[in-house]
């Protein structure tokens, strides 16, 4: 018999147990070399790579926990600008509340936002969470600052002034003709309420209202009266609109401020702007 | 004493249904699976496999672990290790001695560091 290429391994235990050997023909090595330098490949690769994805998902953990932290970041940085931009509200309200309200005009520098959908986005009615006491104050304020009468019942040109002689009566005018056409809606400078409805040979259509801050507004020559008395209006509330009712010249509403039923000047003389 | 690497390695196995009649002389360890009648010196450690058999009036190694059957003294200075399946009739000679649960061991033993004390 010829003698075959091949090797033996032989195992040889160092205690009582039977030694093993095994015997391995030419191609038998060669598989078996070939499967080891597999094996060793694929060990040698997966510890390469197994290593390097291991490295990246925790490259990968560390930009997602990243980008979670960037986001909140954002939210907070969009936050921080809607308060910015509330300021100038805020500042509005805390002026209002100190009742500097010719202060309130100035225009104050919002933040410095540039980008026009965001500047769309800050420009919506804004309620600041910075300070709701302040908030509430503000509120409560404007409420009872809309119990004193402040401009004019109808927008229009003035034709005759507070205080002016007038020479049908023969004495001082007890407040201001606005001219308008007729039909314009008269407005109540104040909230209160209706206090008398009357129709009057000199006045004609006329309506008082008592503002329950030592206020009283009366309108009068109305076309026609859209409340009655005991109604509550609102500042701002339609009261009825403009003629010429009564002892008038043109369609024009007489408009008399008293405070504390004496007649005043409802035009303060350093402010030109006339509410509507 | 540490012995060189040469003399520590098993290089000899005399294998089952082996039989041997005469003395042997190992340069390094030998392993016993078969039947030795004569005398044994070997310079590294000695196996005695379960199915090994050794009969004769000197068995001389550094080491020996005797898992089959020895008839005869054994001298081996490292240590002596009789497994569950060890048969001995003889005496023994070394500084250490483990006879495990199940060995049969009909003779004397010795250490020779205390045989060197009482002389």
């Amino acid at each position: 018999m010829p003698t075959k290429h091949g090797i033996t391994i032989f195992f040889v235990p160092h205690n009582r147990k039977d030694p093993l050997s095994v015997r391995l023909k030419g191609w038998q090595v060669l598989a078996a070399g070939i499967i080891f330098g597999i094996a060793l490949v694929l060990f040698v690769l997966g510890v390469v790579f197994g290593g390097r994805s291991t490295r990246i998902m925790a490259e990968n953990r560390a930009i997602r926990a990243e980008n979670e932290r960037l986001r909140e970041q954002r939210l907070k940085i969009i936050q921080l600008e809607r308060e910015l931009a509330g300021t100038s509200e805020l500042r509005r309200w805390m002026l209002e509340m100190v009742g500097a309200d010719e202060l309130a005009q100035i225009p104050v520098m919002t933040a410095g936002v540039t980008e026009p959908r965001l500047t769309a986005f800050f420009d919506r009615p804004f309620r600041s969470r910075l300070f709701p006491e302040m908030e509430e104050a503000a509120e409560a304020t404007r409420r009872r600052r809309d119990f004193v009468p402040r401009g004019l019942p109808v927008k229009g040109t003035i034709t005759a002034r507070f205080g002016e002689m007038d020479h049908r009566f023969l004495k001082p005018h007890s407040g201001v003709d606005i001219a308008a056409p007729r039909g314009t809606p008269v407005l109540s400078t104040a909230t209160g309420i209706i206090a008398e409805v009357i129709s009057d040979p000199v006045l004609g259509n006329a309506v008082e209202i008592d503002h329950l801050s030592g206020f009283t507004t009366r309108y009068a020559h109305l076309e026609l009266i859209s409340v009655k008395r005991g109604d509550w209006v609102e500042r701002g509330a339609k009261i009825g609109t403009v003629g010429s009712t009564g002892r008038a010249e043109g369609a024009h509403v007489h408009y008399t401020l008293l405070e504390s039923g004496t007649p005043i000047n409802p035009i303060n003389d350093n402010k030109i702007a006339q509410e509507g | 004493m540490p012995k060189p690497e040469a003399e520590q390695k098993l290089n000899t196995i005399i294998g089952p249904a082996s039989r041997i009649a005469g003395d042997i002389e190992v340069q390094g360890g030998l392993r016993v699976d078969g039947t030795v009648e004569g005398k044994i010196v070997a310079t590294g450690p000695l196996t005695v496999g379960q199915e090994g058999s050794i009969v004769a009036p000197s068995v001389t190694a550094s080491s020996a672990t005797i898992g089959g059957s020895v008839e005869g003294d054994i001298e081996a200075p490292e240590r002596i290790r009789l497994e569950p399946s060890a048969r001995v009739i003889g005496n023994i000679i070394t500084r250490v001695l483990i006879i495990e649960e199940g060995a049969v061991f009909a003779g004397k033993s010795d250490n020779p560091e205390l045989s060197k004390g009482k002389e």
